[in-house]
């Protein structure tokens, strides 16, 4: 989290940064992040429920959306210009038509999810992430979720945290990395450059961990 | 009330309304329909003394959380409960009901640098043909 703050903030102009990563843990039950104005205790609640260790992280993303528990999911973040698409509905649709892109050419079927009609698009606030598609979210043929994403605008620059869950795919993580970095860049028209993040950038998300993710004056602000 | 042709505005669409060396702070109806439904604002405290630029409230939405930037130098006064109890003010009334704060400002020549409404609109229309 600390990290994509420091790359959210220091993005060049007209570049775009992709980085993948995985909760340390062993696969069950390694971390829950929640959304910037959740209720810590409420997330609390619904972790302990959902049969979550206690001494899981709890970690309040810079990002929107809800609740999403990393248990073994790919989670991905997303630096990029805002002005090139300019809405959120514009960036969701795009990022997850790049996902279905990337798991098609692997064989994967999957689709962006629409309401049954068109006047039942209601506004309203899912808590966790996966419990029920959006419009504009990815989704198997039977309408389960898998892929979400929250977005955070910071002047001219845009963050998305996405998670994927690998087992409706039966794919290693590897492959659904694989998959969505090349539907990115084929769909945002990007060629990436592998990147080693510099010692100096590193250190500040060090620094900002232990001042804002790892403290509760930031994960129990609200 | 904050009358949207007498306001200043930021390229990032926070508008200003000046009364002597006080402003209302808050964001143009623009702003509210990018941003859609607003769920959630996290307003500064009153007493805060603010920078110009400076990132100081965030706003989400059903979509996607934003940061508002103070569009001058001051010290916050009030803030508006009433967009934080009912957050759907923003988009329902973001010239009016829905401010975000009141400030003294610092300096007023801050407020007369940012784009009159007519500035402000061109640079809408800009921004839309670029897209």
């Amino acid at each position: 989290m600390a990290l994509d703050e420091c790359v959210l903030d220091s993005a060049e102009p007209d570049t775009c940064y992709l980085r993948f990563f995985q909760w340390a843990g062993s696969g069950h039950g390694d971390a829950v992040t929640f959304g910037v104005s959740m209720a810590y205790d409420e997330v609390e609640a619904a972790a302990q429920a959902r049969g979550f260790p206690a001494n899981a992280p709890l970690v309040r993303r810079a990002t929107g959306g809800g609740v999403v528990y990393h248990d073994g999911d790919l989670t991905f973040s997303f630096v990029f210009p805002w002005s090139r698409l300019s809405s959120p509905g514009l960036i969701y649709k795009n990022l997850h038509l790049a996902a279905h892109i990337g798991l098609k050419t692997r064989g994967f079927d999957t689709r962006l999810w629409a309401p049954p009609s068109a006047v039942e698009e209601i506004p309203g606030v899912n808590t966790e992430c996966f419990s029920g598609p959006e419009p504009k979210d990815l989704v198997l043929e039977d309408g389960s979720k898998v892929l979400g994403g929250a977005l955070r605008r910071r002047g001219e620059t845009g963050l998305y945290q996405g998670s994927m869950r690998p087992e409706p795919f039966q794919a290693t993580i590897g492959n659904l990395r694989d998959a969505l970095f090349e539907g990115i860049g084929l769909q945002w028209k990007i060629i990436f450059e592998p990147r080693e993040i510099p010692g100096e950038a590193l250190a500040a998300a060090e620094r900002l961990r232990h001042t804002k993710y790892a403290a509760d004056r930031w994960n129990k602000r609200r | 009330m904050p009358d949207p042709k007498s306001s200043r505005y930021m390229k990032s669409h926070e508008w200003v309304a000046l009364e002597g060396d006080e402003a209302v702070i808050g964001i143009s109806d623009h702003a509210q329909r990018e941003i859609t439904d607003v769920v959630f604002i996290d307003l500064p405290k009153a007493g805060r003394k603010i920078t110009k630029g400076e990132a100081i409230l965030v706003v989400e939405s059903v979509k996607a959380a934003f940061d508002i930037y103070a569009p001058v130098s001051g010290e916050i006064l009030a803030v508006n409960d009433a967009v934080a109890q009912n957050p759907g003010l923003v988009n329902s009334s973001p010239h009016e009901e829905g401010w975000f704060f009141k400030m003294k400002v610092d300096d007023v020549k801050e407020v007369e640098a940012l784009m009159d409404h007519a500035a402000y609109e061109t640079f809408l229309s800009s921004e839309a043909s670029a897209h």
